[in-house]
């Protein structure tokens, strides 16, 4: 219902249950504030919003106040600019004068209200406060003297980061902004504490006394280390990127971002960055620096010799699922064009065998905005803060999901900052089981399953229970996680999920794992389908096939070994190959490499990502390529003409875009339907002997791509440290005798593998199933256990520790 | 005409013990209430009728408050207690508790059968340790006696009462700090609106008031509201008890009619003490505007006078100072307070209490500017008015009515560099 006020003297209507603030902003009319926070809950604690209000006596916070009919607000008369002024004041005598050397300086919202609402000088002669800095970990700085109590960064963890890691302690001016003793924060999304301070008191540590604000370009660009999709802007100053931060996009990413997505800038020039081509000739002993005509000679002439001798099977194509649109595209023409079929980005993929069957791209399902909307979901091997930092957020402000809660099932206890309804916490072999027992709970009277559902045996009590709220949800979300999607049986979870979204009369989506993952299936670089998922005739080989099948060449494309699930195989297949390695990283692909070309990394060239709700988002390159590195594009097409391969004739990627352009609306072919498959192979029920674990098929968060490892603030963090580290439940280590911080080898379930171990230090971690282990991808020092999905644990003996290393 | 209402038959042995109180008429009133099953409006009507207004320093009154509460709610609605009395000059509701706790438990149970509330909690004040324990026997002993808990007295009216005992910040005296710490969570005021009535604790309805106003509530329904309201005067009924501190031969509480003369207040608490002449009165607590002497022996101490003398009767604590008192120290004192308090929730009490001591103590310690006196005037309007919470305009009053009418001590100090009145305590 409308209601009539005045702002100013002029008349207006505005909705009723709208803040005074909100109905100012309106109407274009500033209000001064530091504590309000669109995103964030209302605590009117700055004052500075003090407006005058008819029939209030006393100035009203503008923030908390709500519009009634025929409400007179002056925001400009003598009373309010009074209030303004003498907060202003207050907020002022306790705060430093080092604006010179403050970071926030120029973007401060202290600083730019104090030259509206100060005074000239101060009427404060006392000594100021002083508050000792507080060590928040390797993103976050802090000059706690300039803290103005705000707490938006103590709303911000405790109502989006879902944990509060910081709070405000102590009384009176004494009140101090601090974590946990002895912690530190260690949110995935701490990063954007530093963007909604609104004073120079968190400060981003990277980007630290690196640059002035005013003298940054500002490039719009989107995050590709998740499949989210962030809008962001790139910060550069004198061809480097300086630092990275949010662009708002209320439908995507809202106001936030990551820290992955913002810090992961920090890798891009790392010391190991590739910077001129390369060539490894098989007779030498070291890597060789060539002019780019050499390399790409070398490069061609290696590829038209195996393709002679060995024929164009034994070559394959392996991308970064964060590869752009026009670089996937142009990859699969060239290769196919040369008869070369086998090209895959899906790295960390276990299992193929819906290859073939899906009717489109496996998306989210919904828009991103429509989670809002949602009445239930179930989330299915996922640990969505992990995958997808800002999914959480969504996930928790929906006011269904919210209020009722979600489901899940899977191998984390979701509880501690996801609003749970039910969950099971089971092993990943249990995923297939649990979800055939709730589709025989659904199913009802007169209708029956296929006897591959069935033959896994009876539902519990336990599965009615749950399966009947369930029920009671209206359309719910069936969404698969990362952990699912990297199963070794992700093809029969998969069904099982789509049976049972039919049986909820529900939709199924995948929390897509890969930046661009979408995009560059759209674009055809998949052994089994072409541009626009046409079908191929002839597919070629899956990511997993060509390295176990140590094919003659590989041409690898922004991937590195610890991009794959099994990196230790990867490495070997590379090495008996002849590898051409179009990346942005020397060191890791010398070792293997025979032509290396330097390709431009995060923020230097132009492209398009697609997320997981199918946005299509465009970057701009914000700074130039480092050394000799050129764009992967130009680096497709120069191969293509010396290749002769028609149609790589253009001259920028405006034009090999086109052809994207031209296929139009692909809204239609986003779908998670199946056609018609042949029932699966009967599970056999497996084994498990003494010590033996089941490993989550998951990555590390700040290990997913090749920036992010070389990010040196985030692989500091806890996060990277915990995923450094062997987790388990701690029943579990004490049935092992192992204590929390010790050492313990780990070693592969399968005989045939028992030499291999490691040792990895061990951390008890009460959320994860019982049985279960966390030991992520992504991980140099564990890359020699592969894949695996079952492990050994054992204590280390003293005989261990002499020589044993640390992970 | 003293100690008639909560005090009356302190003389009559230990009423903490039940049995005793019982023995005097207690639980009488619960006991009729809940046997007739008298309406709870009926009773509402007779607190409003009677004038008894909120004894925990606003003053507001309660048949009204208590009416606040929308009638057949579902799910609990509680009444909350507010025994954390920590303002300076205060220490009425610790002898309450300490020597009548069946009177305030009896009171509550009558007023949340009245609100429709099946939760209460006595929120007691952190520093008074060994109160809040002998107050647990009572609740015990009355739990034992069947005056608490489900079904009372055969009726389908349940209530529960707990004590709390709270860690000795000033801050949680105001309602919705309180609370926020009975919640466990730290004891920081909410901004208002929604009220208490609508949001309170645990985000459900809530009346809270005073343990003085509690436990008036027996007696009212005993003897009738118009007997109560005759015992004070019109819109001031009652009795309330005045804790008088500082220089006077026998400061403690005293149980007088609203209305009472200042003068007849201080004779019964010995007059000035060593035979001193009266300098000021701070007549509510240090909250409260402090009054010259001329102006406090004027006064009748009721709401309606003492506001009309230009100060607040806030919770009843006189404070009286004689000649001897450097006006400066005090207020220092009193500014220090506020300044340690505060609970920095907000900007203005958060930095502005701390500002207000600083120059105040500068001026004590011989440093004053003489444009300090025009600086603290305006850094407690800045304040005033502009918080969350009262905190704010707490700390700013007694600057202003120091000021305004002790102002030559400050002017002196400021000037001379040193204290006008050298001989009272502090300096």
């Amino acid at each position: 219902m409308d209601v009539k006020i005045t702002i100013n003297g002029k008349k207006r209507n505005v909705r009723g249950r709208t803040t005074v603030f909100e109905a100012c902003r309106q109407a274009g009319v500033y209000i001064p504030h530091f504590c309000y926070h669109p995103k964030l809950t209302i605590p009117a604690n700055c004052r500075m919003c003090l407006v005058e209000i008819n029939k209030a006596p006393k100035p009203m916070p503008s923030c908390a106040t709500y519009v009634t009919d025929g409400m007179v607000i002056d925001t400009n008369s003598p009373k309010p600019q009074i209030s303004q002024r003498g907060v202003m004041e207050f907020l002022l005598i306790n705060h430093p004068l080092d604006c010179p050397i403050c970071d926030q300086g120029g973007e401060c919202q202290l600083q730019d209200l104090a030259v509206g609402y100060g005074a000239s000088a101060t009427r404060y002669t006392e000594k100021k406060r002083v508050v000792f800095e507080k060590h928040l970990g390797p993103l976050i700085t802090t000059v706690m003297t300039r803290c103005i109590h705000c707490t938006r960064c103590v709303r911000f963890g405790q109502e989006i980061a879902g944990n509060m890691e910081l709070g405000m302690v102590g009384r009176g001016e004494h009140s101090e902004i601090m974590p946990y003793i002895e912690s530190t924060v260690d949110s995935e999304l701490s990063g954007n504490m530093i963007d909604i301070c609104p004073v120079g008191a968190l400060n981003s540590k990277p980007y630290r006394f690196s640059a002035r604000t005013w003298e940054l370009k500002r490039t719009a660009g989107v995050a590709r280390h998740d499949s989210w999709g962030s809008y962001i802007h790139i910060h550069s100053k004198d061809q480097q990127i300086k630092r990275v931060i949010p662009r708002d996009h209320e439908e995507i990413n809202q106001c936030w971002i990551s820290d992955r997505d913002r810090f992961a800038y920090t890798g891009v020039n790392s010391a190991a960055r590739l910077l001129h081509p390369y060539i490894k000739k098989p007779d030498a002993t070291k890597t060789q620096r060539v002019e780019w005509q050499a390399a790409l000679s070398y490069a061609v002439k290696q590829l038209t010799d195996i393709i002679n001798s060995y024929g164009a099977d034994q070559v394959g194509v392996l991308l970064g699922p964060q590869v752009s649109c026009e670089e996937a595209m142009l990859a699969a023409d060239l290769f196919r064009s040369i008869n070369v079929f086998n090209i895959d980005f899906r790295l960390r993929q276990q299992d193929f065998e819906l290859d073939g069957y899906q009717q489109g791209v496996a998306w989210l399902g919904v828009s991103i905005e429509e989670i809002y909307n949602l009445d239930g979901a179930l989330l299915i091997g996922s640990d969505p803060a992990n995958e997808l930092p800002l999914l959480p957020i969504r996930l928790r402000n929906a006011t269904q999901l919210a209020a009722k809660g979600i489901h899940a099932v899977g191998s984390l206890d979701l509880a501690g900052n996801l609003p749970i309804a039910d969950q099971f916490i089971v092993p990943p072999s249990k995923y297939a089981y649990t979800l055939a027992a709730l589709c025989q709970c659904m199913v009802s009277a007169g209708e029956s399953l296929p006897t591959w559902i069935t033959d896994f045996g009876e539902p519990s009590e336990r599965h009615r229970q749950f399966a009947k709220q369930l029920q009671e949800r209206k359309n719910p979300a069936i969404w698969l996680g990362a952990q699912a999607q990297n199963a070794t049986d992700y093809a029969l979870i998969y069904r099982l999920a789509a049976k049972l979204a039919s049986l909820l009369e529900g939709f199924q989506g995948v929390l897509v794992d890969g930046a661009n993952a979408i995009g560059i299936e759209l674009a055809g670089a998949t052994p089994h389908r072409g541009f626009m998922l046409e079908k191929l005739e002839q597919p070629g080989l899956n990511s997993r096939q060509m390295i176990n099948q140590q094919l003659k060449a590989y041409v690898l494309i922004d991937c590195e070994p610890l991009d794959c699930a099994d990196p230790h195989s990867a490495h070997a297949a590379f090495e008996q190959a002849c590898v051409i390695n179009i990346g942005s990283y020397f060191v890791g692909a010398n070792e293997y490499a025979d032509i290396m070309l330097p390709a431009t990394s995060f923020g230097e060239c132009m492209g398009t990502l697609v997320n997981l709700e199918g946005n299509a988002a465009k970057m701009e390159p914000a700074v130039l390529p480092p050394g000799e590195a050129r764009p992967t594009w130009k680096i497709l097409r120069v191969l293509a003409n010396m290749m002769d391969v028609t149609g790589f004739t253009f001259e920028d990627i405006i034009q090999a875009r086109a052809k994207l352009a031209t296929a139009g609306d692909f809204s239609e072919l986003l779908n998670c339907k199946l056609t018609n498959m042949p029932p699966p192979r009967s599970v056999a029920k497996e084994k498990f002997a003494v010590g033996e674990f089941e490993r989550l098929a998951e990555v590390g968060h700040f290990a997913g791509d090749s920036v992010v490892r070389r990010a040196v603030p985030l692989q500091e963090t806890q996060i990277a440290a915990r995923s450094r580290m062997l987790s388990m439940h701690p029943a579990d280590l004490a049935q092992l005798g192992i204590s929390p911080g010790d050492q313990a080898l780990v070693s592969l379930a399968d005989q045939a593998a028992s030499n291999i171990e490691v040792t990895c230090i061990v951390r008890a971690d009460d959320s994860l199933a019982r049985g279960c282990a966390r030991l992520p991808w992504g991980n140099d020092h564990t890359a020699i256990l592969g894949a695996c999905s079952r492990i050994m644990v054992r204590q280390v003996t003293t005989e261990h520790q002499a020589v044993g290393g640390v992970g | 005409m003293a100690n008639e209402v909560i005090f009356a038959d302190l003389d009559k042995g230990d009423l903490a013990d039940i049995e005793i109180y019982r023995k005097h008429g207690g639980y009488k009133v619960l006991e009729g209430v809940l046997a007739k099953r008298i309406e709870p409006g009926q009773l509402r009507n007779q607190i409003k009728d009677s004038a008894l207004r909120g004894r925990g320093g606003a003053g507001f009154p309660s048949g009204l408050k208590w009416g606040f509460i929308p009638p057949n709610i579902k799910g609990n609605v509680f009444l909350v207690c507010n025994a954390d009395e920590g303002e300076p000059g205060t220490f009425k509701d610790r002898d309450i508790l300490l020597y009548n706790p069946h009177l305030l438990i009896e009171g509550m149970v009558i007023a949340a059968y009245i609100i429709g509330a099946n939760i209460g909690y006595v929120y007691i004040h952190g520093e008074i340790f060994e109160v809040y324990e002998k107050f647990e026997k009572a609740l015990m002993a009355a739990q034992s006696a069947g005056m608490i808990g489900k079904g009372l007295f055969g009726t389908d009216f349940s209530f529960e009462l707990h004590a709390h005992c709270g860690w000795g910040a000033y801050i949680c005296g105001e309602e919705t700090a309180l609370l926020e710490s009975l919640e466990g969570k730290k004891g920081q005021p909410r901004n208002k609106p929604p009220f208490p009535a609508s949001f309170g604790l645990y985000g459900r309805p809530t009346t809270i008031n005073n343990v003085e106003t509690f436990a008036c509530v027996p007696y009212i329904l005993k003897t009738g509201a118009d007997e109560f309201l005759k015992l004070g005067k019109t819109n001031n009924g009652g009795t309330k008890i005045f804790s008088v501190s500082g220089h006077v031969a026998k400061p403690g509480n005293y149980e007088v009619p609203l209305g009472t003369p200042f003068a007849a207040l201080l004779e019964m608490a010995g007059g000035m003490r060593n035979g001193k002449k009266l300098k000021a009165v701070i007549p509510g607590g240090s909250s409260t505007p402090v009054l010259p002497a001329e102006v406090a022996m004027q006064m009748n101490m009721d709401y309606d006078s003492i506001s009309k003398a230009g100060s607040i009767l806030g919770a009843g604590s006189v404070i009286v100072m004689d000649e001897t008192t450097c006006m400066v120290t005090a207020l220092e004192r009193l500014a220090y307070f506020y300044h340690e308090e505060s609970c920095g929730q907000c900007t203005p009490c958060r930095e502005g209490t701390g500002w207000l001591w600083r120059v105040v103590n500068r001026i004590k310690c011989g440093d004053g500017k003489p444009e300090d006196i025009e600086l603290l005037k305006q850094v407690a309007h800045n304040i005033d008015g502009h918080t969350i919470c009262a905190l704010g305009a707490a700390a700013a009053t007694p600057i202003v009515s120091f000021l305004k009418h002790f102002g030559e001590e400050f002017e002196y100090a400021v000037t001379e560099q040193e204290l006008m009145v050298t001989t009272g305590f502090g300096c």
